[in-house]
């Protein structure tokens, strides 16, 4: 649609002030990893950092965490990128499977099924803390890295199966149907067509599955106590210096631990906007 | 009969996961809020069958005014959360689903504090409200907008809202999202023809593009419903439910009751009084894209 001139003058001033909306926070988040504490305990105006120093980076990097080998906020990364991958990877290879079953065959009761796998996805998270707590604790699991894995894997499995099973959905069956008189196997229809054929939706999905992973703090501040398990969430909420909350210190630690889940948005932000729809269209 | 059973075996893995991790322990918790089950510092006490007290945990709950309190404050938090976010959302996604210069860079780096973790959004905000330090209460102290420094997380309405402020500005740019998807899959005939009827802009918004976009925007506001409804990290991070419980949401009552007061019953049976509310919209959700899946 062609826009007159005061149509596009006002377009970029709605631009720019989206622009200081999302700017103005992160300018300030960025700028403050950069302060010294003198700036950040300052009790006036500081928009600019009156010297730059890399003081919170390099208390963010020191220290051993109890298990003597990395700093706290690196023990932490690591964690934290075991079970979001471990839990995503996962979620992705048995949903895949329950996926295929609903959109590919037909069985009594698939409908129901399909309703009540959506229905499990609205469950509070919180109704189950109590339970699933009191479960681990008898079995010793509580501060090991399995149960996290194992609890995200079962909450995003719900939407990962209905994500995947609308991609299946919507790629045509002719190819498989010649390809199944040829001999292929169901489970070779699976690997050499639906899933190449899927692999944005695919991408897209496991991204918002590792997101929702990397952000969780409820259970994994009950599920683990020490750096053995810790997730990064849980170790930003507690840094602190003599019991003092050191907010150069999360701060810092914080940036940095977005930067991994912003460069996934950013870089697959086109596949996110065509999944996103797809699951609102289609779903 | 093995053609039959096939997909059968394909459910298998994800049945046992759903069966253990999430529907066996759902029917724990039904038994937990039905017997008196509490967390000593140094054991957990063996659930028994014998400590069943019927729905008196329930009847306690339900008579509890911190209960009700936290019900008016997760709808206030929820309703004007996601409004706030509803409506700047609608703005920003018209505003970049136009053709303007660096309109992909624009459409990326919106979407940064959505990426950003709730607990670092958290961090952040707590820091910019801080009563001595924080950017944004000396700059209401320096414009002269506050008398001195006030302490913006230290009184219930200002805290509440505050957090608003801090949810919507991550939020915001999910809403945006899913508005943007859904405006680029609207025909264009319906708005060339809308305005060779000579309708104005307004008009043409509110006559075309809010119907056609109705699916999409329904679906935006149940999925930040729901989520606003169940806030959690957030308050734990900026106020911990204070001051004097002025910030005190169901999830965090939950979370408190159960985990920091070791009363696992009780608070089972909060979770699911709490939860018939995410029913309810559960259900609204379900009926709509089961409604569009025919």
């Amino acid at each position: 649609m062609e826009r007159t001139r005061a149509q596009k003058f006002w377009i970029y001033v709605g631009v720019c002030l989206v622009m200081l909306f999302t700017a103005l926070p992160l300018l300030l988040l960025v700028t403050a990893t950069f302060s010294s504490s003198g700036d950040l305990n300052a009790k006036t105006l500081h928009l600019w950092p009156s010297e730059w120093t890399l003081g919170n980076y390099s208390r963010v990097f020191s220290g051993e965490a109890s298990d003597g080998s990395l700093p706290p906020f690196l023990t932490a990364m690591k964690n934290s990128v075991i079970v979001a991958l471990s839990s995503t990877l996962l979620t992705l290879l048995i949903g895949m499977f329950a996926a295929y079953a609903c959109a590919r065959f037909r069985f009594r009761g698939r409908d129901t099924l399909l309703v009540s796998i959506l229905g499990f996805r609205m469950v509070p998270e919180v109704v189950l803390l109590i339970p699933l707590y009191v479960i681990f604790a008898r079995m010793g699991m509580i501060n090991h890295k399995p149960a996290l894995i194992l609890i995200y894997t079962a909450f995003n499995l719900p939407y990962v199966i209905w994500m995947m099973q609308t991609y299946f959905r919507s790629i045509p069956r002719s190819m498989e149907e010649s390809a199944q008189i040829d001999g292929v196997s169901p489970l070779g229809i699976l690997f050499k067509f639906l899933l190449p054929l899927s692999l944005p939706g695919l991408v897209a999905t496991g991204i918002f599955v590792l997101l929702i992973a990397w952000d969780e703090f409820m259970f994994a501040s009950i599920f683990t106590s020490t750096y053995d398990a810790k997730t990064i969430t849980v170790a930003i909420s507690e840094f602190s210096k003599r019991g003092m909350i050191d907010f150069g210190m999360q701060i810092t630690g914080g940036f940095l631990a977005s930067l991994p889940p912003i460069a996934l948005a950013l870089f697959l932000q086109k596949y996110i906007i065509s999944g996103l729809s797809e699951g609102s269209e289609k779903g | 009969m093995i053609k039959k059973l096939r997909p059968f075996g394909y459910l298998l893995p994800s049945f046992l996961v759903i069966l253990s991790v999430t529907l066996l322990p759902l029917l724990y918790a039904i038994f937990i809020s039905f017997i008196n089950l509490t967390k000593n510092v140094h054991k957990l006490d063996n659930p028994k069958l014998w400590d069943y007290v019927g729905f008196e945990n329930f009847a306690k709950v339900l008579s509890d005014s911190s209960f009700w309190q936290a019900v008016g404050r997760t709808m206030y938090f929820t309703v004007t959360s996601v409004g706030l976010e509803f409506a700047l959302g609608m703005a920003f996604a018209l505003i970049l689903n136009e053709k303007f210069a660096g309109r992909g860079f624009v459409r990326g780096f919106m979407l940064i504090p959505w990426a950003l973790p709730t607990i670092v959004n958290a961090v952040l905000w707590k820091w910019l409200y801080d009563p001595d330090h924080g950017t944004i209460t000396v700059l209401l102290a320096t414009l002269g907008i506050t008398d001195g420094h006030f302490n913006i997380l230290g009184s219930s309405f200002s805290a509440m809202n505050a957090i608003i402020i801090a949810d919507v500005w991550k939020n915001t740019a999910f809403v945006t999202l899913i508005l943007l998807a859904a405006m680029q899959s609207l025909p264009a005939e319906a708005y060339e023809a809308g305005k060779i009827d000579g309708a104005s802009a307004f008009r043409r918004f509110f006559s075309i593009t809010l119907p056609l976009l109705s699916p999409a925007i329904l679906v935006a506001l149940i999925m930040r419903t729901m989520e606003a409804f169940k806030v959690f990290d957030i308050i734990y991070i900026m106020t911990g439910g204070g001051p004097a419980g002025g910030t005190q949401v169901l999830s965090f009552l939950t979370y408190q009751t159960s985990m920091m007061f070791g009363k696992f019953s009780y608070g089972s049976s909060l979770a699911f009084v709490m939860s018939i509310f995410i029913l309810i919209f559960a259900f609204i959700y379900i009926k709509i894209l089961y409604k569009k899946a025919e």
